[in-house]
């Protein structure tokens, strides 16, 4: 009898670590600030293999992570709103289960307003009032996600038909 | 392969100094008592004295200055952007206008003390992950967040996976480079083309990499079996955490001076 909640424990763990891995690889460098990787992809091949409860949990741990190695701290809730949360939502991506393209695009998206969240966070507490908060955390955030997020939906696509990726052994 | 030269791995520099000697735990209490108390002063005050324990610290810890102010590189741009938009945007006493930007003693002030706290909070925060390593820190977590399991915190499996992934980003690592190259023997191109093109030309390194992943996790879920893993309860560990006098003393300074700071400044 193998123990499968071990199993997933151990998958999500290794998947988390190639996330972490492709964030490393900077495919493209945006003008504005913001780089392009593939660091969403393991966490998506995780929501679609193991479901959207497995997906966020890996999510939230590939955010920890990053806070554990490479933390950026300008406010409590930035924390947040920057680390565990847009990961953890990426693999609700997951609990759609109608097409794996529309659950990367609603991952994304959901991921997209935690961080214009922590942006608007961080302005209101560090810049005067009377800025444009929302506009400029909306227009920081949105070209690097577009890029990285049509890059993923390719190769998700691309990927479609490899059963050996998307549907567990165990 | 161009992709894989700046690549390292976290902020950790080894060493033996008092702080890298320090409890996991100490450091990350001592981290957050920073931060909540840069939030609580508002003067230049209580941001110099601060300063001044960081300092400190810094000494103490023996980490070179260089490694130190590497983590303020990517804050530049915030920095500027932070201290200009308060130097230009704060109404009051005016000290000199430039066509129609007007400089004020109140923006000044603001825009320097926000400068100094953003400055703080990142060189603060990058000093525990510079003394402590990824895998020590996590010991660290795992122990403070276990009085939460009575909420449904899953502190040891969290720990436990933190702890797989920090081992086996080398080794995925390696195996990433190993498949670039045999891909790129067989004429293999993952550096040029469109968006499309990019894409395309990844695939071959993305399956194989996936499938060893899964296989790298199935063998280790059958060996942590094998060897009777059976979760966090009763597990004993080779390396146990343990406060010592000096971590007692070092919590106490770092609490007292915080809430001193904080009230006072």
């Amino acid at each position: 009898m193998r123990n499968k909640n071990l199993h997933i424990m151990v998958e999500t763990a290794v998947l988390v670590a190639l996330a972490l891995l492709l964030s490393l690889i900077t495919l493209w460098k945006m003008p504005q600030g913001g780089s392009v990787s593939l660091e969403m992809l393991p966490i998506f091949v995780l929501a679609f293999r193991r479901g959207g409860k497995v997906g966020m949990a890996g999510g939230a741990l590939l955010g920890l992570l990053k806070l554990l190695i490479n933390p950026y701290i300008l406010h409590p809730i930035q924390v947040i709103f920057d680390y565990p949360l847009p990961f953890a939502l990426l693999g609700a991506a997951g609990f759609i289960k109608e097409s794996r393209l529309l659950g990367v695009f609603v991952g994304s998206f959901l991921r997209y307003i935690t961080h214009v969240i922590s942006g608007v966070v961080f302005f209101g507490e560090y810049a005067p009032e009377g800025t444009p908060a929302l506009l400029y955390s909306m227009s920081y955030n949105a070209p690097y996600l577009v890029v990285e997020v049509i890059l993923v939906a390719i190769v998700i696509h691309l990927l479609s038909k490899r059963r050996e990726i998307f549907e567990p052994s165990l | 392969m161009a992709m894989f030269k700046n690549i390292t791995i976290g902020q950790y520099i080894p060493g033996s100094s008092i702080i890298h000697r320090l409890d996991p735990r100490t450091k990350i209490l001592s981290t957050m008592f920073l931060i909540i108390s840069l939030f609580l002063v508002d003067s230049f005050w209580g941001y110099g004295l601060i300063g001044l324990g960081i300092i400190l610290v810094i000494r103490a810890s023996e980490i070179p200055w260089k490694f130190v102010l590497r983590g303020l590189k990517p804050l530049f741009v915030i920095l500027l952007l932070t201290v200009s938009l308060h130097l230009f945007m704060t109404e009051g006493e005016p000290i000199f206008q430039i066509w129609f930007l007007k400089v004020t003693r109140e923006g000044v002030i603001r825009g320097l003390m926000m400068g100094f706290r953003l400055i703080l909070l990142v060189v603060g925060t990058s000093l525990l992950t510079l003394t402590t390593s990824p895998i020590n820190l996590t010991d660290g977590i795992e122990s403070l967040l276990k009085p939460g399991k009575k909420i449904g915190i899953p502190a040891h499996e969290l720990a436990m996976m933190m702890t797989i992934a920090l081992r086996f980003i080398p080794t995925l690592l390696e195996e990433t480079e190993k498949i670039m190259k045999a891909q790129m023997a067989r004429g293999a191109d993952f550096q040029s083309g469109g968006i499309i093109q990019r894409a395309k030309s990844l695939i071959p390194l993305l399956v194989p990499l996936f499938v060893n992943a899964f296989r790298r996790a199935d063998d280790l879920a059958v060996a942590m079996e094998a060897r009777g893993y059976r979760g966090g309860e009763g597990r004993t560990k080779f390396r146990e955490l343990h406060f010592s006098k000096i971590d007692v003393i070092a919590i106490a300074i770092v609490a007292v001076s915080s809430v001193v700071v904080s009230i006072l400044f």
